[in-house]
């Protein structure tokens, strides 16, 4: 009997902890004293934070509010910005407490679903748009905001890829590209003219090979910087949305032809050298360093280099960026399609102040060219020109593209994207057929997703 | 059956609880009964408390999850024995057991023979074994991460050093982490983790009375005979431990360095049990599937534990 009190004890003395460990985290809000006035600006306003405050003039609410914001952390410029234009919106709108918290990328999807699960969702975060977007769509995590946003700050081409199924569901912030860079002088050096064609691409290879050169910089550690070919190759190859359909086994299937016809073309490339030796040991810092330090001519990569060869690359490297070449028998236009991805800014359907988190995601859009300038990223603004040649060049080539086409890890169900990327990392490396390319993801098609 | 007299002049040094010692010690009294009793489940409490919420709790939920299709996005649904049968019709499931029961194996032959072969040479050595032992150990407390970037940066087959140097005698760009993936991870791991190990075994090499050494050569024994026929055998627990270590933590923590040299690549060819379970749950989002991997992967490790403690255990070596 004894025994058993002692034991009862413990056993209460482990639940009340358990429970008190499983507690919800309370909202913030009620933690935060009412101010009594609102607080004097510290510093003088963000120019771009200010425009954004005084044209939507906000009436401080009835009780303060806070709003947890998550986003990817990054590390430079972005974070001085984040600090600068908070604390304006924050001295603009009494009463409104922004939280923002930075998580490293790598992390960032781990972090979400633990907090969804566990109830702590913020009520402002970032996702992908592709199939991460509608996945949190369909699950009713994140709400619409066709009537909470003012749509028209943002790019119509890029807004609408936060839609699902005709509802808008988040704001763009983070669009990119993926070009064909180039080293200007290397090609020069070696009379090789910059690719347009599949052709001019397969000669390029056999030319730099002969001097001794990495025609493309590539590493597969990663394993997305061989995707890229392939996205582009397909597009062409099969046409628009025809990779979606496939990976949902509906209307196409990786075994047709143009898809293997697409494995085909990316082995072509792996057979004609234009990938370096011991591609399965480099990942993309080693891609990146063969690319400026002049040991590749080219690279597909997207806009963040250009910060990167800023700091990394010899002060007299140039480099420059072309469309990915126009594949033969590809489905005409198709060749101006540019591949890349966005991110961007979504409202949890948990959150009780969707009308304030609203409010600061059209702050936030007003102030995207200077988010654009500030971190050397593409704007997600339409009449906006990035003042960097390189960036204004890429802003040109999706504005020009029929489609920007989000990328295939991006896109494809999760049960199936870590198939996509080894198979073709599998085709990298020469261990992997066409055929056996096609006949491995529909079999996954068939086992993950159709399932 | 009556116990061991005991020695008088160990009576007088050590507080040794016998009947005879309790009546010559002066009784005091520390509180009530219910206090004396009590009081040793009060002290450990928080750790029992810890143990259970960080440990118990989780393997409770997570054979529950087991039994569910959950993304993290929406509610669990319950089906039952569903993700087990899912695995096992996987084949990568059986790869990835494969692999991980190679690389236990290739990193038992890497880095026990180093560890022995190290330990013994320090417990020869009578100046500078201590800093060789911390050096030795080095790579154990580093950040996996910051070994995962070394290792990545040595395999580098343009810029690593081994890269250069192999360069100068025409060898050409190697694939370490594409071709030899596993060799390499395995040689990485055992950077890590060998001091570790032969910290272990130099610990039990100096608990080996030095008695038998000193017999085993007045018996003109030669210093090979001396480590197969003395060190070796009395070391059958260190080497225990160190197996046991090795083969779970194939299954364990192997993930932080495979994860950040190869992420279970290419195609598989580095995918441990570990990676294969954490891919499931956060690349694909199948947190039940990774769950049931978890729960079958502690019924793996628990059998091959036994067959291993079975095996050291076959036969007893007394001097």
């Amino acid at each position: 009997m004894k025994h058993a009190s002692v034991l009862c004890f413990v056993v209460f003395a482990l639940f009340a902890l358990v429970l008190a460990s499983c507690a919800p985290a309370t909202a913030t809000p009620t933690t935060v004293p009412a101010p009594t006035t609102a607080p004097a600006p510290p510093h003088p306003p963000h120019p771009l934070a200010a425009t954004s405050a005084s044209a939507n003039p906000t009436t401080a609410p009835a009780n303060p509010v806070t709003l947890e914001v998550w986003d990817y952390q990054d590390p430079g410029p972005a974070e001085g910005w984040w600090t600068q234009f908070i604390s304006d919106y924050e001295s603009q709108h009494p009463g409104i407490t922004i939280n923002r918290t930075g998580i490293p990328e790598k992390d960032y999807d781990q972090k979400l679903r633990t907090a969804i699960a566990s109830n702590t969702v913020p009520d402002i975060f970032f996702v992908i748009a592709g199939s991460n977007l509608a996945d949190f769509a369909d699950a009713k995590t994140i709400q619409p905001l066709d009537n909470l946003v003012d749509k028209s700050i943002w790019s119509p081409s890029l807004i609408s890829t936060f839609t699902h199924q005709g509802v808008l569901y988040g704001i763009p912030s983070y669009p990119y590209m993926l070009p064909i860079w180039y080293n200007v002088s290397m090609l020069d050096q070696y009379k090789v003219q910059v690719p347009k064609t599949w052709g001019d691409l397969l000669g390029a290879c056999k030319s730099l090979r002969a001097a001794g050169k990495i025609p493309i910089a590539l590493g597969l550690q990663e394993r997305w910087e061989i995707m890229i070919y392939y996205d582009y190759i397909v597009e062409q190859l099969a046409g628009p949305g025809m990779l979606d359909k496939a990976a949902i086994g509906q209307g196409a299937s990786f075994t047709d032809k143009p898809f293997v016809d697409a494995a085909a073309r990316l082995k072509e490339l792996v057979d004609n050298k234009c990938f370096p030796d011991g591609v399965g040991s480099l990942d993309q810092n080693a891609m990146a360093a063969q690319f400026f330090n002049g040991q590749a001519a080219m690279m597909i990569n997207g806009p963040w280099i250009i910060g990167m060869a800023q700091s990394s690359a010899p002060a007299d490297f140039k480099m420059s960026a072309t469309l990915f070449p126009a594949l033969p028998n590809n489905i005409p236009g198709t060749e101006k399609d540019v591949s890349g991805g966005i991110d961007g800014f979504v409202i949890s359907t948990r959150t009780s102040h969707a009308k304030e988190a609203a409010d600061f995601l059209n702050a936030f859009g007003k102030a995207d060219q200077s988010y654009s300038d500030t971190n050397g990223q593409l704007p997600s603004v339409p009449g906006v020109t990035p003042k960097d040649p390189l960036l204004a060049q890429l802003a040109t080539y999706i504005e020009n593209a029929n489609i920007l086409v989000v990328s295939g890890d991006r896109r494809l169900p999760a049960a199936i994207v870590d198939d996509y990327l080894n198979n073709l990392a599998g085709i990298g490396l020469g261990q992997v057929t066409p055929e056996q390319f096609g006949k491995n993801m529909a079999d996954a098609v068939n086992s993950k997703v159709k399932k | 059956m009556d116990p061991k007299p005991i020695p008088p002049m160990l009576r007088k040094t050590l507080p040794i609880n016998t009947p005879a010692d309790r009546s010559e010690r002066p009784r005091r009294k520390v509180g009530s009964y219910a206090y004396r009793r009590w009081i040793p489940y009060l002290f450990i409490t928080p750790g029992l408390a810890v143990l259970f919420l960080f440990y118990i709790l989780p393997a409770i939920v997570g054979l529950g999850v087991s039994f569910t299709r959950w993304d993290a996005l929406r509610p669990p649904v319950f089906i039952g024995l569903g993700n087990f049968i899912a695995l096992f019709q996987d084949p990568n499931f059986y790869h990835s057991i494969l692999v991980t029961v190679e690389y236990a194996v290739l990193s038992l032959v890497t880095q026990l023979p180093l560890a022995l072969f190290l330990a013994y040479l320090l417990s020869q050595q009578k100046r500078g074994s201590k800093v060789f032992q911390a050096v030795f150990f080095i790579p154990q407390i580093l950040s996996l991460v910051a070994v995962g970037v070394l290792w990545s940066l040595l395999y580098d087959p343009f810029n690593g050093p081994p890269a250069r140097i192999l360069g100068l005698f025409g060898v050409g760009p190697i694939d370490w982490l594409g071709k030899y993936a596993l060799l390499s991870l395995v040689l990485a791991s055992a950077w890590v983790y060998f001091g570790f190990h032969m910290v272990l075994q130099l610990a039990g090499m100096t608990a080996i009375p030095s008695e038998l050494y000193d017999s085993a050569r007045l018996d003109t024994a030669s210093s090979l005979q001396v480590f197969f026929r003395v060190t070796l055998p009395l070391l059958r627990e260190t080497l225990l431990i160190s197996t046991v270590l090795m083969v779970s933590g194939a299954f364990s923590y192997s993930i932080g360095i495979t994860w950040v040299l190869t992420r279970g690549g290419p195609l598989h060819a580095t995918e441990l049990l570990p990676i294969f379970m954490y891919k499931a749950a956060f690349s694909n989002h199948q947190f039940g599937y990774s769950s049931a991997v978890s729960i079958v992967m502690v019924i793996f490790i628990a059998v091959l534990v036994g067959i291993i403690v079975w095996w050291f255990g076959r036969e007893r070596i007394e001097y």
